[in-house]
């Protein structure tokens, strides 16, 4: 498919809404590395080397008990293991140029995957990740530096600071399925069947195997059942 | 620097090499129909999982309120023209807001 003219203005316009909502997960990060005597340099190296929200929050007490190489290794490559389809998919979509094409692919993240489009250029496709890993690289290191100053019962109390950034994720994947499940070409009955099939599956392997390791047999077996309820 | 942080970055770095920097260098000789359901029906499958996962893990927290403003969320978006920003402002006050009510 063709890409589009770049256009960073509407790049960002898109984005905005998506970095805006993932400021407060990432100064909590920030927030919590720091009382964990991360020093702000320590979360600005694992934002710019490591971007990963589900992945840093996991390796956050790991390494205050002083855990491996291998078990991190282990245990963020089996939460993350969700961009191996994602990287693959919209690999046509960067730049042929290596260095560029390995920096793109390390800023991919679940909001970005969410707001590219399949006509976007890999310019836009770089203004839209380049916002978000710079978002949450900056939000961090300034959860990190204020992260001493908030009093401890704030952290305490019961407030889900990552919701938010559940709302945009939910929007977008909803906005994602609403423009590609027509494309299928099927009909409404067969394709809410199927949508429903693979939403059971989905919530069966969680039960199962976990919300950190159903990912890639879940979407392996929703791809199965939609590419045979196309044929 | 403390060890014990370099080697988490460090993790985090090979983990971000190997789910996200190589498969892009990965070139597959696929059919004309394997290479449609790679363009086609996996990215549908992974925003389907997106949505299952978002779902779970924010009931498990506040199963009622979350449920509530998660499905406003996903039917703003599939049966409306509303903006993100409107949806998420939306969505966020209704699960603040029941949080709130059921809390007290």
């Amino acid at each position: 498919m063709e890409a589009t003219a770049y256009r960073p203005v509407d790049a960002l316009r898109r984005v905005a809404p998506a970095a805006l909502a993932i400021i407060p997960v990432s100064l909590l990060f920030g927030v919590l590395a720091g009382r964990s005597d991360w020093s702000p340099l320590e979360v600005a190296l694992i934002g710019l080397l490591g971007f990963t929200g589900s992945g840093q929050f996991a390796v956050l007490p790991l390494a205050d008990s002083g855990a491996g190489f291998i078990t991190m290794l282990l245990l963020t490559a089996s939460i993350n293991s969700r961009y191996l389809p994602i990287a693959y998919v919209s690999a046509s979509r960067l730049p042929r140029t290596w260095g560029l094409r390995a920096l793109l692919a390390h800023m991919l993240g679940d909001e970005a995957y969410a707001t590219e489009g399949e006509q976007d250029s890999w310019a836009s496709l770089a203004v839209i990740r380049a916002t978000l890993f710079l978002t949450w690289v900056v939000a961090g290191v300034a959860g990190a530096v204020i992260g001493n100053l908030i009093p401890a019962a704030w952290l305490a109390a019961d407030l889900n600071l990552g919701f938010p950034a559940s709302v945009v994720l939910m929007f977008l994947s909803a906005s994602q399925l609403r423009s590609r499940l027509p494309q299928l070409s099927v009909s409404h009955v067969r394709l809410s069947l199927a949508v429903a099939l693979c939403t059971l599956i989905a919530v069966a392997l969680i039960m199962l195997l976990g919300p950190l390791y159903f990912w890639i047999p879940s979407v392996l077996l929703a791809t199965f059942v939609l590419a045979r309820v196309r044929s | 620097m403390n060890t014990s942080v370099l080697l988490a970055i460090a993790a985090l770095f090979a983990t971000s090499c190997l789910v996200r920097i190589l498969p892009v260098f990965v070139t597959l000789d696929l059919s004309d129909a394997t290479r449609r359901i790679l363009e086609r029906v996996l990215p549908t499958a992974v925003f389907i999982n997106f949505a299952v996962y978002i779902f779970y893990s924010e009931a498990a927290k506040a199963p009622l309120a979350a449920t509530v403003a998660l499905a406003l969320v996903a039917g703003i978006a599939v049966a409306t023209r509303l903006g993100l920003i409107v949806t998420a402002v939306l969505g966020s006050a209704c699960y603040f807001l029941l949080q709130t009510l059921f809390a007290g």
